[in-house]
């Protein structure tokens, strides 16, 4: 999963290793698909989307030349595109680098880029080959071939570069995740040089193919990291610089935390690319703005993009005086996990009335009501594909989910059926003595934590809040397995990219689990939501993919692992004249497509 | 002198230990997270994570990585990597350095030049009306938070969404060498707020120094010689009641030049208190402990510079 | 020929929060060449006002000054404040009781001489730095030529002073006025200043007006003493006058509380019972009457003003008993009587009161 921004996102994606075989590391990026269903499951939650900015592509009325402006509070972390995982960096990696496919701002199904056509599947999904574009050329002037793209798996494979999802994505034959080296990788063979094939360890193909639009898959040419990827993290990372161009632009300049310029890579071949625009001649990104002034900044300006979200003061002011200059997309999901293992969530019976008994929708006002979202009611979120094969707004219709402020009646119901007739808990606990509610100090964490209390607390269960910092709660409480924290309401999730797999997997596969930094928080492990989650993954026909998602959708919310708290919304904000184009699974500017005017 | 001077530099390095040592320990040994997963970059998988404790030295003994911690900054003048960055602490800071300076010097000039005369005005003419209105509006300049005075201040007057639009907005920071009619312009508003509470203080400081000086007796002396009333004030009065606050000024330059995390932040300057921000943020371990050891080494020898100076204005203190 | 200074029913009254503070009630006294004038009081009896205000120290919203004060000539209360600066620290001079707290900390000795120099002379540096180690030198000072750039914490008490006296005399004024010039000091280095400003007036012929509230200090110095009481004068005459026949129950007091070497040890000290009235709200009748060991009754409506002594020209009391029955009182207390066993001769006498009752509203004395 990908790491949106620390104050936003919650949860953190875990790679699982060898030891556990298989590997899912999904991310989240907020995605598009078809935005026929994002549109109409925003207007669903209450707040008009009349008169928000227009952030689709328009190549009429979009002009090249000039300067892009970006300004944002986050400054990067990964700008070396083996490494690059979070959608800040995202902005730029997709600008300079080119990954075999990508998602554009239309489109919610891989583009071959550097590819030249779909991916082949084939040996029951075991098997993908990619045909790259030839004459693509590199900025230091060499033409990129299938070595290139086998260098750059071999560096994503390499700790030192300290990529966080090859080995979940990427289930090749021969791949050794802890290697410390750019090691050969056995499962991938180049027969010439625009064809590269990849022997898998199972049936991951159709989702693969997904995959090969992350940035680790940019072309890079062979061996010309070596020195670089000695240090941990490589020298790609702390002076991107020093990097290889094969995107529109290159950096040209960067300063940690601080400023970054990108200007036109003269290597670049539009025609080939056929598929990135490249509007401005330069861009210029000025990094660790204050989000309050660096908002009020953008909506007064005629030219700046923002690239993280406006603080809610501000977005409650531009969604009542300048729309125009707002864009609102979903994002995520963000639900509160109830631990499966240990006394008293163990039992699926008190899990269904702890939800019943909830108000879920304090939990949207406590994130700031309609404007940021709205109220969940099953896992795979709005703009993911198959959100509308699982039932859309109203889901599976469950008696303990169907009520969004909470529902009595039920919650007694499940209390009776778990042996408690006068539908208060009087068993007993793990080894906390009281259910431990651990989540974020920083707002909304406490207001979240106050919401599920109330809720326990009527069915009498005997409650104990613990606040800390957002780290402390991923590394030594939620994302800990052996802490046995019975639940955290502070877990939320975006994909890597548009695809169910990734919304499901790492969150609610007991293959998911890992014993730190693990993020299937409920520690959710049934047999038959596994296999379904395995099973789905292997279909390439998408409408029976994402059906065969759904299902498994709905039987993670009949195992009432979570409570679904809100499928949030991201907005953003751009100056009056700058035409800014969103990627809507990343939820953020796409460069190559925004144009100065 | 000398010895006094030789004695409180040793006493500067022991203090920086001990605050190195806390700095480590609160860190290191009581961590809100593991260190190498978060170098680990946040999605790491239990290989990296170890090829990372062994690369950081995480795997020995407490005492044992303090002391290269400490070897690295004697004999290398190393502070780490940013887990964030993967710079060098030390270049970070260094880089960030002349911002700060430069925030820090502009403020103190204008807190100065504002400060002391009102406090002088104030102290001779006091229970005026002009004293009464300076000192209630120090009194409000120190009570406003720096940040919120910050943004007001930009809503205000800040060309790109002030309402008066004279100066120049947050994050138009450069350097004094690249660009030195940048650099001034987009210093003024933010030199203006940092120093607001403090000129508030000390005028507030020096009035009431003076008052307390002016009915000293070697005034009434001074008036007895026949001297100009001005002359008593400044040459006497001013001069005797200056003392703490050239105190307060070093103290309060020490201070600053470990960052004044608020204004720079509110306003996008590029300094080490920017820095120490984001490294607290980001759970950033060896930034945090980077700019918590040059604060407190700016903050160490400020104090000293204080006392030397002390001895210089005030006779009667010598040092053994 | 007229007295160097002459002060004419001088009142001065600070405004406060809690009343008007009469310091100083309508006093009028002489200062010439050559001669020493003592003013003495207990602290609150407004003796140092009285001088503060000959050089303009006192000039403030608060204050309210009247009368008139003569100086070679000119009244001073008319001068403007820049008149009033060339005559401070020139004509007039003054120094002051804590020698280590009215002299600047922070600067040397011979920058603040040659401050006083400068001021009112305008000489270059070097000549106005050879004057102070002169000055240093008049005052007794040992070595002066290094202790001229010494800090004044580098000197002991009475040196501290020995340099007020040189910096007060530096432009030869023509009176000095020293506000309890010995009272910080030790003992044995008060009499050592005692004789220094002997000699100085001697060398220099200046008027010197001594504020002090000891008496010891007052036999060795003075010429003509002031006795004052809450803001007023209550007894005034030359120093033999004053010793031999004092002529005021407060001035009694003050004298039977002197230790004296030659006083029996099984004879106690008296002193004065109560405290200084308030100048705010100060007592009926005569100011003194509450702490009076001879009151009457109509002490407490009569307000007796100064009137001369008969047989002594000069010496005037502001008392209501007889003159007679004063000086009874006066040999009995001299012989070692208290004052509880001679109030029987008030008691006994019954004699009327002359009647001089109310305080002259202009400056004749009434009678």
């Amino acid at each position: 999963m990908r790491l949106l921004r620390l104050t936003l996102i919650a949860a953190v994606c875990a790679v699982t290793v060898a030891a556990c075989g298989s590997s899912g590391s999904s991310s989240s990026s907020a995605t598009s698909s078809s935005s026929a269903s994002s549109s109409s499951s925003s207007s669903s939650s209450g707040i008009s989307l009349v008169g928000l900015a227009n952030t689709k592509p328009d190549p009429s009325a979009q002009h090249f030349g000039g300067t892009l402006n970006i300004i944002s509070g986050e400054g990067w972390e990964h700008l070396d595109p083996g490494a690059s995982y979070f959608q800040i960096d995202y902005l730029v990696v997709y600008a300079t680098q080119t990954p075999l496919y990508t998602f554009t701002p239309t489109s919610d199904t891989p583009q071959p880029l550097l590819a030249s056509g779909p991916p082949a599947i084939s040996d029951g999904g075991k098997t993908v080959t990619v045909h790259i574009k030839s004459g693509w050329k590199f900025s230091n002037g060499g033409t990129v071939t299938s070595k290139d793209v086998e260098w750059a798996f071999m560096r994503m494979f390499n700790s030192n570069v300290q990529n966080g999802y090859a080995a979940g994505y990427f289930p090749i034959v021969g791949a050794n995740p802890a290697a410390t080296t750019d090691a050969p990788i056995s499962g991938i063979s180049t027969p010439n040089t625009t064809t590269i094939v990849f022997h898998l360890t199972k049936p991951f193909g159709p989702t693969m193919a997904d995959a090969l639009t992350l940035p680790g898959t940019s072309a890079i040419p062979y061996g010309s990291t070596t020195k670089a990827d000695k240090s941990s993290p490589s020298t790609w990372d702390s002076n991107p610089t020093s990097q290889v161009f094969t995107g529109p632009y290159m950096i040209q300049s960067y300063k940690a935390g601080q400023s970054l310029t990108l200007v036109r890579n003269p290597a670049w071949n539009r025609t080939l690319d056929g598929i990135r625009p490249a509007y401005a001649d330069k861009i210029v990104w000025n990094a660790g703005a204050d989000p309050t002034v660096a908002a009020r900044q953008t909506l007064d300006s005629t030219n700046l993009l923002m690239a993280d979200g406006p603080p809610a003061a501000v977005l409650q002011q531009a969604y009542t005086s300048k729309k125009s200059q707002l864009s609102v997309a979903p994002l995520g999901i963000y639900y509160a996990s109830l631990n499966t293992t240990v006394p008293p969530f163990n039992n699926l019976d008190l899990r269904k009335a702890a939800i019943a008994a909830q108000n879920r929708s304090a939990y949207l006002l406590a994130r700031g009501g309609p404007l940021v979202g709205h109220v969940a009611t099953h896992f795979i979120y709005p703009e993911v594909p198959g959100f509308q094969q699982a039932g859309g707004d109203a889901g599976f219709n469950q008696d303990y989910i169907s009520h969004p402020t909470g529902d009595m009646t039920v919650a007694c119901k499940y209390m009776k059926l778990a042996g408690y007739p006068n539908c208060k808990y009087t068993g007993g606990y793990g080894q906390y003595g009281s259910v431990l509610i651990v989540g974020s100090n920083i707002a909304p964490g406490p207001q979240e934590m106050q919401i599920v209390q109330s809720g326990l607390n009527a069915l009498g269960f005997k409650t104990t809040i613990k606040a800390v910092p957002q780290q402390t709660m991923y590394s030594k409480f939620c994302g800990y397995v052996k802490a046995h924290v019975n639940v955290c309401p502070t877990a939320g999730w975006i994909e890597d990219f548009p695809d169910p797999y990734a919304a499901l997997f790492v969150p609610f596969s007991g293959e998911a689990i890992v014993p730190i930094n693990n993020s299937n928080w409920p520690v959710l492990n049934d047999p038959a939501v596994n296999k379904a989650i395995d099973n789905a993954a292997a279909i390439s026909n998408l409408n029976a993919r994402y059906q065969a998602f759904a299902q498994a959708d709905k039987m993670i919310v009949d195992d009432a692992p979570a409570i679904p708290e809100v499928w949030a919304d991201n907005a953003l904000v751009e100056g009056s004249k700058v035409k800014g184009v969103l990627d809507p699974w990343n939820d953020d500017w796409n460069l190559s497509f925004s144009s100065p005017s | 002198m000398g010895r006094y001077i030789i004695r409180r530099l040793l006493w500067v390095i022991v203090l920086l230990i001990v605050v190195s040592a806390v700095t480590f320990l609160i860190f290191y040994e009581l961590p809100s997270a593991n260190p190498a997963v978060l170098r680990a970059g946040r999605s790491p998988n239990p290989a990296l994570i170890a090829a990372i404790s062994k690369s950081l030295g995480l795997d020995r003994p407490i005492y044992v990585q303090y002391w290269l911690y400490i070897k690295g900054i004697v004999l290398h003048f190393n502070f780490g990597y940013s887990y964030q960055f993967s710079l060098p602490v030390r270049t970070m800071i260094f880089q960030r350095l002349p911002a700060t300076i430069s925030l820090t010097v502009g403020a103190v000039v204008i807190w100065l030049l504002i400060g002391i005369p009102i406090g002088i005005i104030s102290a001779v003419r006091s229970r005026s009306v002009m004293d009464r209105t300076a000192m209630g509006g120090a009194l409000l300049a120190i009570s406003a938070p720096s940040y919120w005075l910050g943004l007001v201040a930009l809503y205000l007057f800040a060309n790109d969404i002030g309402i008066v639009k004279i100066f120049d907005g947050a994050g138009t920071y450069t350097g004094l060498t690249a660009d030195p009619g940048r650099w001034f312009g987009s210093l003024l508003l933010p030199w203006i707020v940092l120093a607001a509470a403090f000129a508030a203080f000390y005028s507030r400081l020096l009035r009431s120094n003076l008052i307390e000086t002016m009915s000293e007796d070697y005034i009434r002396t001074a008036r007895a010689k026949g001297l100009s009333e001005r002359r008593v004030i400044w040459h006497h009065g001013v001069r005797a009641a200056i003392t703490p606050i050239i105190t307060v000024l070093g103290l309060d330059i020490g201070t600053l030049l470990g960052g004044a995390v608020l204004i720079e932040t509110v306003f996008n300057i590029p300094g080490v208190g920017r820095l120490a921000y984001m490294g607290i943020e980001n759970a950033d371990l060896p930034v945090i402990q980077g700019t918590v050891l040059f604060g407190a080494f700016f903050i160490v020898i400020a104090n000293l510079v204080v006392d030397i100076v002390y001895a210089f204005l005030d006779p009667r203190v010598r040092y053994a | 020929m007229s007295p160097l200074l002459e002060v004419s029913d001088l009142r001065v009254e600070f405004s406060t929060e809690d009343g008007i503070v009469h310091a100083v009630d309508g006093i009028s006294y002489a200062a010439d060449t050559g001669r020493t004038l003592c003013i003495v009081g207990e602290s609150g009896s407004g003796k140092s006002v009285t001088s503060l205000t000959t050089l303009g120290l006192t000039r403030g919203r608060n204050t309210r000054v009247s009368g008139k004060i003569e100086f070679d000539g000119r009244d001073l209360l008319t001068l403007s404040g820049d008149e009033m600066r060339s005559i401070r620290g020139n004509d007039i001079a003054m120094i002051f009781q804590d020698p280590l707290s009215s002299l600047h900390p922070f600067y040397k000795v011979g920058a603040q001489l040659i401050e006083a120099i400068r001021v009112h002379r305008s000489v270059s540096r070097s000549s106005a730095r050879d004057r102070s180690v002169e000055l240093l030198t008049m005052v007794g000072i040992p070595d002066p030529q290094r202790r001229v750039d010494q800090y004044p914490h580098e000197f002991s008490g009475g040196m501290r002073q020995r340099v007020m006296i040189a910096m007060a005399l530096a432009n030869e004024p023509k009176l000095l006025i020293a506000d309890e010039p010995t009272t910080a000091l030790d003992v044995t280095v008060q009499a050592q200043i005692l004789e220094l400003l002997q000699e100085l007036q001697h060398r220099l012929g200046m008027a010197i007006i001594l504020i002090t509230h000891d008496l010891g200090v007052v036999a060795e110095f003075a010429d003509e003493i002031a006795v004052m009481y809450a803001g007023r004068i209550v007894e005034r005459g030359s120093a033999e006058q004053i010793f031999f026949s004092p002529q005021h129950p407060y001035t009694w007091g003050l004298l039977k509380s002197i230790p004296r070497l030659d006083t029996p040890r099984e004879g106690e000290l008296v002193p004065i019972s109560g405290r200084p009235p308030s100048l705010i709200q100060r007592p009926s009748g005569c100011f003194f009457h509450p702490r009076c060991p001879y009151v009457r009754d109509e002490h407490k409506r009569i307000d007796p003003s100064l009137s001369d002594v008969a047989g002594e020209p000069g010496h005037e009391a502001a008392c209501l008993l007889p003159t007679e029955l004063r000086s009874r009182i006066w040999r009995g207390l001299a012989a070692g009587e208290t004052p509880a066993e001679l109030r029987r001769l008030v008691v006994e006498d019954g004699q009327t009161v002359p009647v001089s009752g109310r305080r002259p509203l202009s400056q004749e004395e009434g009678s």
